[in-house]
């Protein structure tokens, strides 16, 4: 019998391969992404570890000295001499710094300059041959504004530029000379030396003879090394720094392959409510639930193989795909390997994970009552009341969100707990309403509905029929809906978590960097005079001078400063400045003088009104913002200027920096600029890489709203060809099921914001770092429109369908 | 004479080559204005294969349907939607109205989607005839059968078509409900001066109508003004003989 059952059930599977296709897609996508992970994973380890490979293919031998002691130019030269050497470089690096420029320096890297075990090209000029030589990469070259023939002044002297070379994309201000040049020059000698041999044997025996050669004494601990041996440890150096990378990556996919998990139960749960007759047939001429479980649990094991090894499959051929595509735009990508124990072990995974998604609506089916077999489909869906175990389930885990939120604001404001346990809580409570929001969905999604579509209901007749065609099935709804929620929760938390992020670092970095650069001047710092003549310069803008005093701070002493906060874009939304008598303090100065906003302070010989307490530091890691009156009297410093550059990009900082030279003879000038887009690039890049990832969760969840509305497309062709039959216009069922896929997505993009604000606001607090609360509405309302948008197109190709019945269904009757 | 509706030399053929069925084989036939036709026929005989190139809900082979006098044959599909929706009226035996709306927003759909209001006084009227002033706020799953046949029939009647079209009305009926929706049909040719067009295979019913016309095979067989009950029984093939 049960046999027969499952015959039944899959030769059903074989008349309808498109539902096959339906309910299996989510797994599919989930596959895809997982296997095309691992597959990223592999080919990103190989191609970086051949870009930041500092061991040239031609390298046969590598010595490495282990602990304190390096090579010296001796030893160099002996391995040199060795027979059956053709070529060794002493590798080295050294930092110089350069004179005047604070803070700043080159770094000289040994290459031989040409021949196999080189690593850069000459563009321009001559490669350097002798002491005192060396070559710029072209990135420098601008930085330094050098070329060929010109120098480069360092603290310890000075350097002349032979030439411009073409280097690997390495980070900072870099020069390229012979080995015994960069030692020199650095002051130091050789940590590694890399051998090419005269021929494979000759390499052969070097590995093991050559520590005599150098070290006859055995006092050097060193490592003798094949060059393959030493690019292998780099690939896994590589890889280590990869799998950080790719352990965050693994974690978003993991959230998706529960978002497919759900987008399969809810699938099959329609697919089986579909089919409620026939199983309730089953039913009635004698099989037990039982049976009807095995058999469609069985059906969930079919679908879960062929969607887990279509979804490898498609992973390898993409994978295949992106590197042709990466190589043809000149990336230079090696091909995936083919990880045949990975692939299987990824079906096994969506075998399992099918199983498990099936399992409820498995339960849910086979208590069919043979009496359904006479009822319609339509009315099963329809239920909008839940089980009473569902409805304990999901007040419980309310209770239990609402209770890690209490637990967690009850411990605020204290400094002791760390932000790490109450992130976990807070993971904990985000997992309870969402476990609680698939539960209760069927309950939730009529009010949302109600409040999304009003603006349809009211406006079209299509609209309020697209909403009645979702509100009639609230179950199905629930389902679809609540995975778009989660992705949407996800990426506006990710996005106001962001926005305070910025919003923050912005102030923070404002504070460390008001400008764009920054001149000392002479001794006697820069004149009235000198100022006037930067203010006229072309290449500058909001040119403003301050100047600096220590001040006594309680028991301690901290920099006070009269920069007028008016005077600098950044500055001038984030502070005020004091009139006389009034000072603006740090919040650590305001602590340690046990004084607020509005109470007095002293500072030495001054007794101020503290006009405002900054959340961190003042300006350059003031202590004290004071007016330009006040300052006098406690002993200014020579005035500084600082300026923003007119042009954007590097060259307007070139230039703005080259002005102020001029205009300033003999001055140093910093610039800040580079702190500034360097962290903000960070956030930016972070935010995007996030968003992408996130986007996974949402493909899935777009997914589901494609299949759900498939599937109620093709339940509801009598509906479609009555609404047909009574004047409905192509375009017009078109619009209707398109607007209910968007509906879906308009139910799960509200439930989404409604959650992940708060979540986010949480987070941030309970980290505690002094970050804002911002709602970045115009970018919230950017994401849920698209989502609709996108919803509503994954529900085209169920609508173009949709169209096309004919008039006629709606009078054929079953 | 003008006709309400009128077929011209109609032949519809499912399917293609040696695998087609002829369902209609040349039908030439006309509905007056404010008339009250039934068609009858064996099982097979393309009763509703005419009622559905009449209603324009499908395509024919050949041949000519006018509606007003129109010729919906050379139609668009968006010319013929339009049609449908302001000049024909139907009532099918089963699958008549959408579960999700209410049975008010169900009688004036066609109404809704033509972006026009409804006649008070018609819907009124109508709703007070069929008895279902105080159904109009239930869904169809919360109605009877007959009561969710008379909210067909009322959404047939409030857009005032050129033609009602029903294909076996009353098939899913007891003999009770059946013959209040007869009733009703008739009230609304003798009231309203509305044009019906019906198949069905009830001789009784047929009865009710002012012309039976008889289809066997593709073809018009016979055409009755009046007809009685005993004399359709009587042209009735025996049962089985199909
Ligand atoms: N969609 C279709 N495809 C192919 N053949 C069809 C189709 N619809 C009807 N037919 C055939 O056309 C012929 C006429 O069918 P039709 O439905 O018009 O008969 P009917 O008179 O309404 O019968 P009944 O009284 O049983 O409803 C039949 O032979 C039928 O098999
Ligand atoms: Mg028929």
């Amino acid at each position: 019998m049960s046999a027969a059952v499952i015959r039944t059930q899959l030769s059903g599977i074989g008349r309808r391969p498109g539902r096959l296709v339906l309910t299996g897609l989510s797994v599919l996508v989930a596959c895809f992404l997982v296997f095309g992970a691992f597959l990223a994973r592999d080919i990103a380890v190989r191609a970086t570890a051949d870009a930041l490979s500092t061991t040239p293919m031609a390298t046969d031998v590598v010595l490495s000295v282990r602990g304190g002691t390096l090579f010296s130019a001796e030893q160099l030269a002996r391995v040199r001499a060795t027979p059956g050497v053709a070529e060794a470089v002493g590798r080295v690096e050294s930092t110089v710094r350069l004179r005047g420029v604070q803070r700043s320096h080159l770094t000289v890297v040994s290459d031989p300059g040409s021949g196999p075990l080189s690593r850069i090209r000459l563009v321009s000029g001559a490669y350097p041959a002798g002491h005192g030589e060396v070559a710029v990469d072209s990135r420098t070259a601008g930085r330094l504004s050098v070329s060929a023939g010109s120098r480069i002044a360092l603290e310890s002297g000075e350097v002349r530029v032979t030439g411009v070379v073409d280097a690997p994309a390495d980070p900072g201000e870099r020069a390229y000379t012979p080995d015994f040049v960069a030692a020199a020059l650095g002051g130091t000698e050789y940590p590694r030396i890399d051998i090419r041999a005269a021929s494979p044997v000759a390499a052969r025996q070097l590995t093991s003879g050559l520590s005599q050669v150098v070290d006859p004494g055995q006092t050097v601990p060193m490592s003798i090394r094949s060059g393959a041996a030493a690019r292998a440890a780099e690939v896994k150096d590589a890889a280590r720094q990869m799998d950080r990378v790719f352990e965050l990556i693994a974690m978003f996919v993991v959230v998706s392959v529960g978002a497919a998990a759900l987008v399969a139960t809810a699938t099959f749960r329609i697919v089986f409510a579909q089919r409620m007759r026939q199983l309730a047939l089953l039913r009635a001429v004698g099989a037990q639930p039982g049976q009807l479980v095995r058999a469609l649990l069985v059906e969930g094991a079919v679908v879960g193989l062929v969607a887990g090894v279509a979804g490898v499959v498609a992973a390898q051929g993409a994978g295949y795909l992106a590197v042709v595509v990466a190589r043809s735009a000149g990336t230079a990508l090696p091909m995936p390997d083919v990880p045949v124990g990975a692939g299987i072990g990824v079906v096994i995974g969506a075998v399992l994970l099918t199983v498990a998604a099936v399992t409820a609506p498995a339960f849910g089916a086979a208590k069919a009552a043979p009496l359904q077999a006479f009822r319609t489909s339509s009315t099963l869906s329809a239920e909008s009341r839940i089980g009473a175990y569902r409805l304990v389930l999901g007040l419980v885990l309310g209770v239990a969100a609402v209770g890690s939120v209490a637990v967690l604001v009850g411990s605020w404001p204290s400094t002791e707990p760390d932000g790490d346990s109450g992130l976990a809580l807070l993971a904990l409570a985000a997992m309870a309403t969402f476990g609680a929001l698939i539960a209760l969905g069927p309950v939730v999604v009529r009010p949302v509905l109600a409040a999304v579509s009003w603006p349809l209901r009211r406006f079209s007749t299509v609209g309020s029929l697209a909403t009645g065609g979702v509100g009639a099935a609230p179950r199905r709804a629930a389902g679809v809906s609540v995975v778009v929620a989660l992705g949407v929760a996800l990426i506006v938390a990710t996005i106001v978590g962001t926005s305070g992020m910025t919003a923050y670092l912005d102030a923070k970095l404002a504070m460390r960097a008001p400008a764009d650069l920054i001149a000392s001047g002479s001794d006697a710092g820069v004149d009235a005079a000198q100022v006037a003549a930067l203010r006229g310069d072309p290449a500058l803008v909001d040119v403003t001078a301050f100047r600096t005093a220590e001040v006594p701070i309680g028991s301690m002493s901290g920099l006070a400063v009269d920069l007028d906060p008016a005077a600098l874009p950044v500055l001038r939304s984030l502070l005020e400045a004091p009139r006389p008598g009034e000072v603006v303090l740090a919040q650590w100065a305001a602590d340690s003088l046990g004084v607020g906003v509005g109470s007095r302070a002293s500072l030495g010989p001054l007794s101020l009104t503290v006009r405002a307490v900054l959340t961190a530091d003042g300006p350059f890691a003031s202590a004290a913002l004071l007016s330009p009156t006040d300052l006098d009297r406690l002993g200014a410093s020579a005035p500084v200027v600082l300026a923003n550059a007119r042009g954007s990009g590097e060259t307007g900082l070139i230039t703005a920096r080259d002005a102020v030279r001029r205009l300033v003879p003999g001055t140093d000038v910093s610039l800040l600029a580079d702190a500034r887009t360097q962290a903000t690039g960070q956030v930016a890049g972070l935010l995007a890489v996030a968003l992408g990832l996130l986007g996974l969760t949402v493909l899935i969840a777009v997914v589901g709203v494609g299949t759900t509305t498939a599937l109620s497309v093709h339940e509801r062709t009598g509906e479609i060809g009555l609404l047909r039959a009574l004047g409905l216009s192509r375009g017009g069922v078109r619009t209707m099921i398109a607007s209910e896929a968007g509906l879906y997505g308009a139910i799960g993009a509200a439930l989404g914001l409604v959650l992940g604000v708060p979540f986010a606001w949480l987070a941030v607090s309970a980290l505690d770092l002094g970050v804002p609360l911002t709602l970045p509405l115009g970018q919230l309302l950017v994401v849920v429109a698209a989502l609709v948008v996108i919803a509503a197109a994954a529900g085209l190709l169920p609508a173009w369908r949709a169209a096309r019945v004919s008039p006629v269904a709606a009078l054929a009757t079953e | 004479m003008v006709f309400a509706v009128e077929a011209r030399a109609l032949v519809k053929v499912y399917g293609k080559g040696d695998a087609g069925v002829r369902a209609l084989d040349g039908v030439s036939v006309g509905f007056e204005r404010g008339g009250f036709t039934a068609i009858m026929g064996p099982s097979g005989s393309g009763k509703s294969s005419l009622l559905h190139c009449l209603a324009g809900l499908d395509a024919v082979t050949s041949g000519q349907v006018l509606v007003g006098g129109v010729d919906i044959t050379a139609l668009s599909d968006r010319e013929l939607t339009g049609v449908r929706r302001d000049r024909i009226g139907f009532v099918f035996q089963a699958f008549n109205l959408l579960p999700q709306l209410t049975a008010a927003r169900n009688i004036t759909l066609p109404l809704d989607l033509a972006g026009r209001r409804a006649d008070r006084e018609l819907m009124a009227g109508v709703v007070e005839v069929l008895g279902l002033a105080d159904r109009l706020d239930h869904r169809p799953a919360e109605l009877s059968g007959g009561q969710q046949q008379r909210v067909a029939l009322a959404r047939a009647l409030v857009a005032r078509p050129e033609v009602v079209f029903a294909d076996e009305p009353t098939g899913n009926l007891d003999s009770r409900s059946g013959l209040e929706v007869l009733r009703f049909l008739r009230t609304s040719v003798r009231s309203f001066g509305q044009t019906v067009v019906m198949v069905t295979h009830d001789p009784e019913a047929a009865a009710c109508a002012d012309r039976a016309v008889l289809v066997a095979d593709g073809r018009i067989v016979a055409d009755l003004p009046n007809p009685s009950a005993d004399q359709l029984r009587s042209l009735r093939p025996p049962a089985g003989a199909r």
